[in-house]
């Protein structure tokens, strides 16, 4: 099989575990008889940036090949981190050539997702190994740039966070290698406070960030993310050693990620468990203290030395064994390494530096224990396989994945991570309890080895490989059938197979061609093909020719950018000028707009208010002509009035003059009645008399007789007359009754017009406000009591 | 040879009866209008017969016969099968997507019965019309040169490119006439042995089969007043990509080299296959590579033609072909 493993380095240049485990899994599947072909990064300056350079590695009964790209550009945004410009078209370039038919990716940071997308496009069965935390946090370790541990996985805000959180330390003078993260100590306060206010989200603190930055941030690091994720949803598998990391990724919603451990190169390791068995420490007998690996600041070896002075200076140490530390390791933040080595130097612990593999076991035959003392999510440090493998048990941080590796108590010890008092504490029981270590050295079972994972591996491959539809040939007509068939052979060859059948076709070509043998020599042949013209000779000529001239091109290119950059500078400053001059504008126009809504709306107010003035003064108009009118009939009415009241008074007058005639005559009439009276009464008197003289003297006899019948008296025609004068008198006192009744009546109408005339007379002003007043008055009179002339029914 | 004689045109086809609506009508128009009995052979070679049902209306009445063979076989071995098949002496080879202009078969006939002005052959095996791409007047793709550089021989049609290119007014030896349309006599074509095998299923099948003709002293030639319009829609362009096609072409003239160059040009020819790999393993060119093994891969078969036609007796060397085509009138 033709097997592409991807690995973003490679041994020698990079050493650490992913290159380490991808040369052993390439050297394997090599001796398994499988053609691999690696492709890896590796900057080299002397390289122009991309170029590719294949070699051919060779170890023991293993032959390969390892193509590195020269990524020398270092990425100068978010985007070009996760797909640096060029390499992807470099890597399908390789897979042209190279014809594989799987590609396993190990790694593709520093290479770029456009690797995996370049592969699903050329129809390969692809498969990739998640080693760490790439496939779901951009900075592949969950270590926030202060070197905390994120705790909050798959949310955009955090990432952008630290993006903008990693800009700051960009702009922070002599870090070392802080693209992993800093410490707060080891920024000025200043600083530190700036970068937990950026991390926490605690705007205050972080300060002085742009308007929108951060929601900048955020956006881009949601649209990276979601880029990456599709790209990782199209690999046809995905691996994960440890379970820890498999639900991490899969929690982002890329499809199943499967578990599969690791298998290591351990041949060479097994034997150390007979040949230099770990012995407990006694007196004479230190305790070895190992640790391997790299050495950047996630892997907490500051810790473990923190660990190790606290051993020495414990209370009791005397009494003790011995214990001795040896750091082996590679890094490439030499402050941290620096501040490392002096620790190490103060704590009395041997800091040896680097290692090739071919030293592990050597390495490894020095040490009772090996301790991985990583502050990160561990995924599945090779390293403790080694350890194991050599009969060395591990103490680890209990984080991560670690626990999946190192079972706490059978073979190794876990602590708490960051923690050197517990990790001094796990040292100490090695010290302290005598059996321990053998115990443990005893619990160490079999390391799973590369070559199990090759067959596993394998196994994947041919299901992935199974599963590509290939050429379908039979739709074709029967005549081309063969010939179609074996171009898809062909284009599936590797270059260099291609050329090398081609070479040996050409060998046969002579002789059956008929050449003569000795013209067919290939010394003749060769002269004969490359003294009439070589295009390639040409083409490397023309190559050279051109690259002196683009690096003449390059240089003035890059004086250009050098003067461009600055007038982009000066550019960006006036740019910055003129945004802040059409800010200034933009806040004075947004003021002047606001003035304008103000005034528009005052306008429209007076605009309302004067036409509301103006219904008010056509409504007064009316009123007032309503008024002058009113006055008008008013003073008609007073005029009315007072003629009607001169005539009343005249009235008034003639009636107070008939009253007071009336007064007299009837005080005559009285007289007269009673002078009447008295003469009627006198006459009647008389008249009576003489009647009664007359009735006496002709009734004398008769009432005399009846008196002396009856014995009664009777006068019956002087009760008449009274009676008759009673009458009269009531009359003449009825008619006076009624005579006052008049008057009364005269008076009442005199004082109203009095005061109507008074009131007539008042202010016009009086006479607006009294209007109501006027109006009801007008209005009962309308009713009937009284209706001024001209206003009809109004 | 009377010009009058009767043809028999040999079409091979596929399943596009589209094409065999639009441009057998051409055809029969021209039959009639020679009213010499000429005849249509339709080779079905789809291998399952599917032009039997169009053929009962579409050959209805008409001087044609349809000829169903039982296995695709490609246009040369059905061209060959029609060609048995044909009642008459002069054989008109035909593609399925050309479109004949009226009185084209008369010229092609005079031509085929003319006296060659050729020093090395004494008589005309095929006659090639002029071929319109797509029935433009000045993209003519019939017209067939031969070349040598630094050890190739390459006989392959001019490149349509409009007026750019002059080409003959009268007619002009060529290597080889185009396959989808020449006239030949059967007799010859017989005594050559047909297409050779060796360049299944396509490509250079008509280049080496005029070679071997000129090789025994029979020429071929490019006859500009006889019209046929081709109209680009055949069945191997749909099924292959460009660059299969290309390697088809590339292989088939490697093929035609090894069988047909002479023993001393062969060392030139072998050298310029070395710098030939070099060079595309130097750049990265991995088609010239695919060419070169898809030609290996027949090299026995190659070798032993070419022992086979030295053995035979012949009028012509490769060099002798070449110096008459390259200074042809």
């Amino acid at each position: 099989m033709r097997i592409c493993l991807v690995a973003h380095g490679y041994p020698p240049e990079e050493r650490t575990g992913v290159e380490t485990y991808t040369a052993q899994l390439a050297a394997s599947f090599a001796e398994a008889g499988h053609d691999v072909e690696v492709f890896a990064a590796c900057p080299d300056a002397e390289l122009p940036d991309l170029a590719l350079r294949r070699a051919v590695v060779s170890t023991g009964s293993a032959i390969y090949g390892v193509t590195r790209v020269a990524t020398n550009s270092t990425p100068t945004n978010p985007e070009e981190v996760l797909d640096p410009p060029g390499v992807a078209a470099r890597f399908a370039s390789f897979l042209e050539r190279e014809r594989p038919e799987v590609v396993h990716f190990q790694h593709v940071i520093k290479l770029g997702l456009g690797l995996v997308e370049v592969a699903t496009k050329a129809g390969l069965p692809t498969l990739y190994t998640h080693h760490d935390y790439y496939g779901c946090c951009h900075r592949y370790t969950f270590l926030r740039p202060d070197l905390k541990v994120c705790q909050r996985p798959n949310d955009s805000e955090a990432c952008a966070r630290c993006d903008v959180a990693l800009g700051l330390l960009n702009s922070v003078e002599g870090l070392g290698d802080y693209q992993m993260g800093v410490e707060a100590s080891a920024l000025a306060p200043e600083v530190a406070s700036k970068l937990a206010g950026l991390l926490d989200g605690d705007a205050v603190r972080a300060g002085g960030l742009a308007e929108g930055e951060l929601e900048v941030a955020v956006e881009r690091r949601q649209s990276l993310d979601k880029h990456r994720l599709e790209v990782f949803s199209t690999l046809g598998r995905r691996l994960s050693p440890s379970k820890f990391l498999a639900e991490k990724l899969e929690s982002t919603g890329m499809g199943p990620v499967e578990h599969l451990a690791y298998g290591i190169d351990c041949e060479d390791l097994l034997p150390l468990r007979i040949t230099n068995p770990v012995s407990a420490p006694a007196p004479g007998k230190p305790l070895r203290i190992l640790y391997i690996g790299s050495l950047v600041k996630q892997k907490g070896v500051d810790v473990l030395l923190e660990a190790f002075h606290r051993i020495q200076k414990a209370p009791g140490a005397k009494q003790r064994p011995r214990v001795e530390l040896t750091l082996r390791g590679y890094a490439s933040d030499s402050n941290w390494v620096s501040e490392l080595s002096s620790r190490a130097l103060e704590v009395g612990a041997r800091f040896g530096g680097g290692y090739q593999r071919a030293e592990l076991p050597e390495i490894l035959a020095w040490a009772d224990v090996v301790v991985v003392p990583s502050t990160w999510f561990e995924n599945y440090p090779i390293v403790i396989r080694e350890a194991l493998a050599a009969g060395r048990p591990v103490i680890a941080s209990r984080l991560g994945a670690l626990s999946e590796s190192v079972v706490d108590g059978k073979d190794g010890l876990l602590f708490e991570a960051g923690n050197s008092t517990d990790l001094a504490r796990a040292l100490g029981r090695l010290l302290d309890e005598p059996y321990l270590l053998e115990k443990l050295v005893s619990g160490i079972g079999d390391v799973h080895s590369v070559k199990d994972q090759v067959e596993q591996l394998l196994r994947l491959y041919g299901e992935q490989l199974a599963a590509v539809k290939g050429e379908n040939f039979e739709t074709a007509p029967v005549h081309m059938r063969a010939f179609l068939q074996r171009c898809s052979e062909l284009e599936q060859t590797p270059s260099r197979e291609l050329f090398r059948g081609v070479l040996g076709g050409l060998g046969r070509l002579a002789d059956g061609l008929g050449v003569r043998s000795e013209d067919s020599q290939v010394s003749v042949v060769l002269e004969r093909a490359f003294s009439t013209g070589d295009e390639a000779q040409s083409l490397l000529r023309d190559f050279k020719r051109e690259s002196s001239w683009l690096r003449g091109a390059l240089e003035g290119a890059t004086n250009s950018a050098a003067k461009q950059s600055e007038r982009m500078t000066w550019l960006e400053e006036s740019l910055r000028d003129r945004d802040a001059t059409i800010t200034s504008i933009g806040a004075e126009r947004d003021e002047q707009r606001q003035s304008r809504v103000g005034l528009e709306g005052k306008v429209e107010w007076l605009e309302a208010t004067i036409a509301g003035q103006e219904e008010t003064r056509a409504a007064n108009d009316g009123e007032l002509l309503w008024m002058r009118e009113t006055i008008t009939g008013l003073t008609e009415e007073r005029d009315y009035l007072a003629s009607k009241l001169a005539s009343l008074e005249e009235q008034v007058s003639v009636l107070q003059g008939e009253l007071v005639e009336s007064k007299a005559g009837h005080i005559a009439l009285e007289q007269l009645l009673r002078e009447r009276l008295h003469e009627v009464a006198e006459s009647g008197l008389l008249a009576l008399r003489g009647q009664e003289q007359m009735v006496t003297a002709g009734l004398v006899p008769l009432f005399e007789a009846l008196e002396e019948a009856s014995g009664v008296r009777a006068d019956p025609s002087l009760t008449t007359i009274e009676g008759g004068l009673d009458n009269l008198v009531a009359a003449v006192q009825e008619g006076l009754v009624n005579l006052q009744h008049v008057e009364a009546k005269l008076m009442t109408r005199v004082y109203e017009m009095q005061a109507l005339s008074e009131e007539a007379s008042q202010p016009m002003v009086r006479l607006l406000l009294a209007r109501t007043a006027v109006g009801s008055r007008l209005s009962r009179w309308k009713q009937g009591e009284f209706i001024p002339k001209n206003r009809g029914t109004q | 040879m009377s010009a009058h004689q009767p043809v028999t045109v040999v079409i091979p086809a596929l399943g596009n009866t589209e094409l065999l609506d639009a441009n057998l009508p051409h055809l029969f128009a021209e039959f009639t209008s020679r009213n010499v009995a000429d005849e249509l052979i339709l080779v079905d070679d789809t291998g399952k017969g599917e032009l039997a049902v169009w053929a009962k209306e579409g050959l209805r009445d008409k001087p044609a016969k349809l000829v169903i063979r039982e296995q695709n076989g490609g246009f040369a071995a059905a061209l060959e099968e029609g060609i048995q098949a044909a009642s008459h002496a002069q054989i008109f080879s035909m593609n399925s997507d050309v479109r004949v202009r009226p009185g084209f078969l008369e010229p092609l006939q005079v031509a085929l019965a003319s006296q060659p002005k050729s020093e090395i052959a004494h008589r005309v095996f095929a006659a090639a019309p002029r071929v319109l791409l797509n029935g433009n007047e000045d993209e003519i793709e019939s017209f067939a040169k031969c070349q040598q550089l630094l050890g190739l021989l390459t006989t392959r049609a001019e490149s349509p490119q409009g007026s750019l290119v002059k080409l003959p007014e009268g007619n002009a030896l060529v290597p080889f006439a185009i396959g989808g349309t020449f006239l030949f006599r059967k007799a010859d074509f017989e005594e050559l042995g047909g297409f050779d095998s060796l360049f299944a299923p396509f490509y250079f099948e008509d280049n080496d089969l005029c070679w071997r003709a000129w090789r025994q002293g029979l020429c071929s030639l490019y006859v500009p007043s006889a019209v046929v319009e081709h109209h680009h829609k055949g069945t191997i362009g749909k099924l292959l990509s460009p660059a299969r096609r290309r390697a088809a072409v590339e292989r088939g003239e490697l093929l035609f080299n090894w069988k047909h160059l002479d023993d001393s040009e062969l060392l030139d020819h072998i050298a310029l296959l070395y710098r030939r790999t070099m060079d595309a393993w130097l750049a990265d060119d991995r088609e010239a590579l695919i060419w070169l093994q898809l030609a290996l891969d027949s090299l026995e078969e190659a070798c032993a033609k070419r022992k086979a036609l030295a053995s035979s007796a012949s009028e012509a060397t490769s060099k002798q072909i070449q110096g008459e085509l390259m200074h042809r009138p």
